[in-house]
Parts: C-alpha cells; structure tokens; sequence
C-alpha cells in the first residue's frame, strides 16, 4: 500500500516512432480516483504530451473514453484505482489508423455505438 | 501574390459544433442538393455538452403560459419575438425529432425528456449514410472568414493529425454552446475539472468576424460539488435539494425547491455566495440525519453512478459534500432575431451561443428546447441563404496564411515559456475575485487591468512541439478567445448599471427598468471592442409599472 498509483500507458505516435512502447507513472494520490482522472493528472501535472480522448461527459453517458484497463475494456470514467493499484492503459485498437496513444479514430468504433444502449430515463425535473 | 500554404475544401452550408444544435442544423439544411460541412471538435454524441445535458424540455404547456413564464422569470430582458418563436417552435421540433427515431419520453406534466448523448448517437449513423453530407470530427475551427461583409468559411485544424485547412461556404451555422466554462475557477461544463471546450470560441470568432454579441454579463452560477470537481449535482436529485448548511452546520437552505419554477435562481446563488462572503463557509450539503432510502434507480446506468459516487466518498447520505459556486449557462451570447440570423450576413447561431433567447435568467427545461428548436431553424434558414445566393469571393490568401502562422507559432520554442495551465489559473482568479457573483465598478476595472496584462503574455505559450492529437496545442489555441471572452464579460458588467437577474452590481443594487431595460451589445469595430446598448424587443408583453 503506497500512495501512489502505478501507471503503465500505452505510448506511440505513427509520426515519430518506430514501434509502441509502454510508459510508467508513478501518480501520488490520497484517495480512490478514475482512471479517466488518473490520465488528466498525468497529462497535466506529468508529461504533457500524453494523448487521450480527454472530453468528459461526467457520468458515462458519452462513451468517449472507452479503452482497455488491464487488457478489459472498458469506460475510464466509471473505472477506479486507489493507492497501491497498478493499471495497464491501452487503446481500444491497434494498429489500424492509429492516431497517438490513447486515441484512435471515431470510425474505428462503430461497434462501440452500437452496444449496450443507454436507456437513461430521468423522472425529475431538469 | 502570396502563395497559398493551406487544402481548401468547399460546401454550401458550413455548420459548426458538436451538439443537438449542430446536428438538428444539419438535419434541416439538407434540401435541394446543397453540399453540407459538419466540423465538431470531437466525435458526434462524445463531444460537445449535449451528453452532458439531463434532458428535459419544457413543453405540453399552452404556448402563451411557455412564454408568460420565460420572460418574466428572463426579467424582460429576452427578445420577445425570438422567445416567441422558441415556445411556438418547440412541438414541431419535437415532432421532427421523433420522426428521425429519436425518443422523446413525457416524464412530468409539462416536460418531455430526450437523452441527448444517446440521440446524438442515432443521429450520427444517419449523418453517415447521407452522400451529401460531409462530417469532419476531430477537427477546431480557428477563425470564420469573411468576405464582402457576409460570412464566407472558415479555417481549421485538424486535431488528429495537425494539418491546418480552409472550408469555403456560401452560409455558416454556428453552435457551439455556450462560453463561460473556461471562464471561472469552478463550472459545471467541466465535469470533474475536465476541460469540455466551452471555452467561448464560437462566441468571439463569430465577434471577430463582425456580429454582435449582447448581455454577455449575464452568466448563471449554480452550486456545483468540490471534489470531485465540478460533479454536475442535479444528476442526484435527491442530493440536490439540500439542506445546505454552513461550516458551523447551521442550516442556509432548507429545502431548494422552493426556488425549483426559476430552476437555479440568482436568489439561491446569491444567498449561498453571502454566506461564504460573510466567512460562514465552505457550504456543504447534509443528508446524515435525514431520513433517506435507498435511493430509487431502477435502470443500470443510473445504478452505476450511484455506486460510483458511494465508492469516492460522496454519498450525502454518509458524508458531508462540499458545494461551491460555478458557472453554468451563458444566457448571453450571438445577437440574433427569431430567424436566428446574426447581424452578419450568411451566420446563424443556434443553442446556446444565441444571446436574445433567455434574457436575465435562464430557466430550467427552456435551453434544450432552445437548443432543438432553433437548431431546425437555422439550418433552414442558412439553406434558404444557400440556395439563392453564389458562393462568397475566395479569402484572401494573407489573411488565411496569417492564421496559419498565428495557429503553428504555438509549437515554436518560446524565450520565456508560460505554460496555458498557469495563465489560465490567473485568468479564472481575477473573474473569481472581481467578475463573479457580486460585481462593482472598482473591482471590474481592476479586473480588466490584470486581464490586459495576461493578454500582453499570450505570445509566451509554449506547447510540446508535435502534430498529432496535441491536448497542450488544443488548450493553447482556445486560451487568448477565453481571454477575449472574459474581457467582454468584464465590459458588459460595466457598462450594465443596475442588478438584474445573474447580473449583480453592489454600486447599483436595484433593477432599473428606466434605464436598463436594454441590451449591452459589444462589437469589434477597426480592431477595437466597442461597447454600446441596444433596446429589447416588447412585443409582447410588458413589465408593470
């Protein structure tokens, strides 16, 4: 139990690399965060040339910051890491299109809007 | 003669933004053949703050009662005809939307809901399949161009692979939301202090390109919580309500749905504000002792956030939640008259760049119709311009070269490097300090000192010098129209002497029906900001004496 997050990061721009490699982060945090924030951190704080798809809906309504956790698939934004944790972050696919790190094209997930229709209904008012 | 440096793509109808507006644009200017140019800054349904939106939409009212309602919860500074057009627009817009396969749910008497990020997503495989519309994602727009006083495309940057290029078109339609979410140290537009690009780009592009923008003072702030960061509270109803105590647990607000016909009222932020002003905060809301279930989330995502939120600490029911005060809604924004015509020829605006619409005070379930409704019109409106008139003369090539430059000069290394992260922190405190809820003439001259003073350090951002998908770069270019942003903000809350609606002036705290029942109205005119008034539109209905 530390109070760090470890962090190992998909990293590989089509421009200047020759082949992906894996980056590690060692985050200090005090308490359970998303991954989603975890990157923000890293991005913000770390090393700014880090890419994701960094919108952020709040609440997985949006979908936009599907990747991989851990070789699973899965939202960052719904997707906890406390201290002590290690976490593998990983882009949805690879290589076809890809644009940098994290982030590949919208086009390459036609599936993602496909699955699991979010019926949200809200019986309050706005 | 300069060399060009730039791809020029040409369209008829150019519609700008990520959101219902956008799409709902898109939607109705698909007539006659016209070639249609979607550029959203991210994909369509995972961009913009539609997703972000609870969904509802005022309607099943009588149309007279909508109206009745929104000017004078707007405190009669909404444009009349524009406001009547919303309320007398919104079945059909419903209706139109129900006839693309969109749900559109009835939750209360007079509210329908719609998911928005989920109708996004039905929308855009329809996008997808149509031959002449073209969808650009991933893409910033950097500057409208303008040609012969009429609006004539646009430049952009495309963010996945950092290539800059040039859209030509008859027509634009600008909706790109609202503005104010970089503005201030706390907002709900930024769920979790994550930067959704309400950065007021489409605001100042539309003003550099020669529209007016009015009432930019009036920005609604609402509690959002304080760690996470700027959690949107009302997906938690039944946190929301309250009661909000102070530091001392003392009870502030027993029960906010007495302010519920007004939504978030400026009385509410108000007196949450003073109690923090008066040393009596941080403000949390407690539910401990209340006698509270479990909460009722009968579908999977809702069951989902709960247990999000139970994981981070920030359950009312078990812990104590800080709120503070954010900004939330730009009621104003883009002159426009209820055809959602700018006053530049060839530029709409639809949603919530729109000023006009909301007056004083937006009202809750009153901006996703305004976003729906006039999103229809005005692509109908910019199809009708397209197909009557040629294309506008090409830019000129110094003016698009210098954009270019302007664009890439952010990559080069820079003597004395600032960093966006840190002028922007600069800039939200002095809005924090002088441009909030509270305004006087003394702080908002200061204000405008320090912000004239971030301006002269603009050139020294530096951002990591590579094209692809540059989240630094991205923040960078929407930096100096925040600054920008702010600044007219600033001179629009001068030159309003009086309080009104989100609108508070401590040197003139009463409502000034005599003097200020107008418009502020800032305009670039010879490379300058020049702040004037303009009269609002009564048509119909009238304040009492």
């Amino acid at each position: 139990m530390g109070h760090y997050v470890t962090a190992s990061i998909f990293r590989y721009d089509p421009e200047s690399d020759r082949s992906p490699r894996y980056d590690e982060f060692r985050v200090p945090v005090k308490s359970e965060l998303t991954v989603l924030l975890l990157l923000d951190r890293i991005q913000k704080e770390i090393d700014p040339t880090l890419s994701f798809r960094n919108y952020c809906c709040g609440l997985q309504m949006c979908r936009s910051c599907v990747m991989k956790m851990d070789r699973k698939k899965g939202l960052a934004c719904i997707t906890l890491v406390k201290p002590g944790d290690t976490v593998t972050v990983e882009p949805l696919s690879f290589p076809e299109r890809h644009i940098k790190d994290l982030v590949v094209p919208a086009t390459n997930r036609e599936d993602e809007y496909e699955e699991e229709p979010q019926e949200v209904k809200h019986d309050f008012y706005p | 003669m300069e060399q060009r440096s730039y791809p020029i793509k040409e369209c008829d109808v150019l519609v700008i933004g990520s959101g219902s507006g956008a799409f709902a644009a898109l939607e109705a200017a698909k007539q006659g053949g016209l070639r249609i140019l979607l550029a959203s800054r991210g994909p369509v349904g995972m961009s913009g703050l539609t997703p972000t939106a609870i969904g509802g939409v005022a309607s099943s009212s009588s149309v007279d009662a909508l109206f009745t309602r929104m000017i004078e919860g707007g405190l009669y500074l909404n444009d009349q005809d524009v406001a009547w057009r919303l309320v007398n627009g919104i079945e059909s817009a419903l209706e139109n939307l129900k006839n693309l396969g969109i749900v559109v749910m009835p939750t209360s008497g007079r509210l329908v809901t719609i998911p928005g990020g989920d109708a996004l997503k039905v929308a855009r495989k329809e996008i997808l399949k149509r031959p002449n519309i073209e969808l650009l994602e991933d893409v910033q727009v950097t500057s409208l161009l303008t040609s012969k006083g009429r609006a004539a495309g646009a430049t952009i940057l495309d963010l996945e692979r950092g290539e800059f290029f040039v859209v030509r078109a008859k027509t634009v339609v600008l909706a790109t939301g609202g503005s104010m979410g970089e503005l201030y140290p706390h907002t709900s537009n930024n769920p979790f202090g994550m930067t959704t690009g309400s950065a007021g780009t489409g605001h100042i592009m539309a003003y550099h390109a020669g529209a007016e923008l009015v009432d930019m003072e009036m920005i609604q702030f609402v509690p959002v919580v304080a760690d996470p960061r700027c959690l949107y509270l009302r997906y938690f109803p039944d946190f929301w309500e309250g009661p909000y105590v102070n530091r001392l647990g003392a009870v502030v607000e027993s029960d906010i749905n007495r302010y519920l016909a007004q939504s978030y009222s400026p009385e509410l932020t108000h007196n949450l504000f003073q109690v923090i002003a008066k040393g009596n905060g941080p403000i949390y809301i407690d539910k401990r002792s209340a006698e509270v279930g479990e909460p009722q989330r009968p579908i999977k995502s809702q069951q989902i956030r709960q247990k999000l939120i139970s994981s981070l600490g920030i359950d009312p029911r078990h812990n104590k939640i800080e709120v503070v005060l954010g900004s939330h809604f730009s009621m104003g924004g883009v002159r426009v008259n209820g055809k959602t015509s700018s006053t530049l020829p060839g530029l709409y605006a639809a949603g919530e760049i729109m000023g006009c619409v909301h007056g004083a005070v937006r009202l809750g379930s009153y901006s996703l119709a305004q976003v729906i409704m006039f999103g229809f019109e005005a692509g109908a409106q910019a199809a009708r311009y397209a197909l009557t008139q040629e294309m506008a003369l090409p830019p000129a090539r110094a003016t698009v070269n210098r954009e270019r430059e302007q664009v890439f000069q952010f990559l080069e290394p820079k003597a004395q490097p600032l960093s966006v992260a840190r002028l922007k922190k600069r800039l939200q405190k002095i809005m924090a300090q002088y441009a909030f809820v509270e305004r006087d003439k003394a702080g908002l001259s200061e204000a405008l000192r320090q912000i004239g003073a971030i301006k002269e350090d603009i050139p020294r951002i530096a951002v990591p010098p590579f094209r692809r998908f540059n989240l630094e770069w991205l923040k960078a270019l929407e930096f100096p129209f925040t600054v920008e942003a702010a600044e007219i903000v600033v001179r629009s809350a001068l030159v309003r002497e009086e309080s009104r609606g989100f609108h508070y002036r401590k040197d003139f705290p009463e409502r000034d029906d005599t003097n200020w029942l107008c418009h502020t109205v800032a305009k670039l005119d010879q490379g300058q900001l020049v702040m004037g008034t303009a009269p609002v539109k009564l048509t119909r209905l009238r304040p009492e004496v």
